[in-house]
């Protein structure tokens, strides 16, 4: 029996929730919760938003969503995220080019983090404010080779298609080594 | 006239200790009796309460749900986790509690302990595994 995992990150509100409900078997299971670090002592918290969804692909393998926005203190989530881990999604709200800026560090986090395959979900296409993928490339300075995709999180076949696209480049990936 | 302070905060030590106690040793056998088999598997409620959507879960919940499959018995989680038993029952139960989980039989055999998490190792094994994502979601 296999667990494998992919990660959608993403900004507050670029669709995270919205994309794993999607494709979900279960019913996403959604939280906010602070969190002390180092067992209480220090005061401080921070609050960890996950989702939580599943997919079962056949009698020995599971692959499960986890939607996190990737604040920067997230090393304690990061054992549970990156164990199994495929790859990532980072999702972007297309119409909210002051969150973009925020995007590119969560983008960048993670990579620093997880030298595994990524996309780049452009959410909220079907909205006329939304900026085009070949924009938003520009505006997030993203290499040539890095996949980014049009999508609508809530809609089921488009989110398919992103996973799908992440999917392939893990093959690719694997074919390299 | 009032007593010394520090023979107050020592007689209040000592009842909050006993108390502190009494209370654990009720949770344990409470614990126990709500959830005798740890050799049980969970799995997520099809049709979940209304409540679920205000559960919150800390970081010792969320390493025992990403285990949560009828496959996986709550023993297997437990040591997944490197968990005591109480620990592991004082989590599932909280999770039953909040109509998150239930508890099931087992499906299947029972797992060797290597094959949880472990994405496979060679090459064929693991495009096999990517293959085998693509055509399911291909198919939802
Ligand atoms: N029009 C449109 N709205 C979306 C899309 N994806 C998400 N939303 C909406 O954007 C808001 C935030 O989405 P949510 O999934 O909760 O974002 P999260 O904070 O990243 O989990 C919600 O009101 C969603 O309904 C999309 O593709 N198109
Ligand atoms: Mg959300």
């Amino acid at each position: 029996m296999q667990t494998v995992k992919m990660v959608v990150t993403g900004p507050f509100s670029a669709g995270k929730t919205s994309f794993i409900r999607s494709v979900s078997e279960i019913d996403v299971v959604s939280t906010e919760r602070k969190i002390s670090t180092e067992a209480e002592r220090i005061k401080e918290t921070t609050t960890v938003a996950m989702d939580f969804g599943r997919i079962t692909v056949d009698d020995d393998l599971v692959l499960y969503l986890f939607g996190t926005p990737g604040q920067k203190r997230f090393d304690f989530m990061w054992e549970i995220l990156s164990e199994g881990m495929l790859g990532f999604i980072v999702t972007i709200d297309s119409t909210r080019p002051e969150t973009f800026r925020e995007a590119k560090g969560i983008l960048q986090t993670f990579r620093a983090y997880a030298p595994t395959p990524y996309v780049v979900a452009a959410n909220k296409q079907d909205m006329e404010s939304a900026w085009s993928v070949e924009d938003l490339r520009i505006a997030l300075k993203l290499d040539p080779a890095v996949k980014m995709l049009p999508c609508v999180a809530s809609d089921k076949e488009s989110v398919k298609k992103v996973l799908l696209e992440l999917l392939y480049s893990i093959l690719e990936e694997m074919e390299k080594k | 006239m009032l007593p010394p302070d520090d023979r107050i905060v020592m007689r209040l030590d000592l009842e909050n200790i006993i108390i502190e106690g009494a209370r654990r040793m009720r949770e344990w056998e409470q614990l126990q009796e709500e959830l005798p088999n740890l050799d049980m598997a969970l799995d997520f409620l099809q049709r979940p309460g209304a409540n679920i959507r205000d559960v919150n879960l800390n970081v010792e919940e969320w390493k025992v749900v990403s285990y949560i499959n009828p496959k996986n018995t709550i023993r297997q989680i437990m040591k997944a986790n490197k968990m005591n038993e109480l620990e592991i029952r004082r989590i599932v139960y909280g999770l039953i509690q909040a109509g998150l989980v239930e508890v099931v039989r087992p499906a299947g055999m029972p797992l060797p302990p290597q094959a949880r998490q472990v994405p496979a190792v060679d090459k064929r094994q693991q495009s096999s595994l990517v293959n085998r994502l693509i055509d399911r979601i291909r198919s939802l």
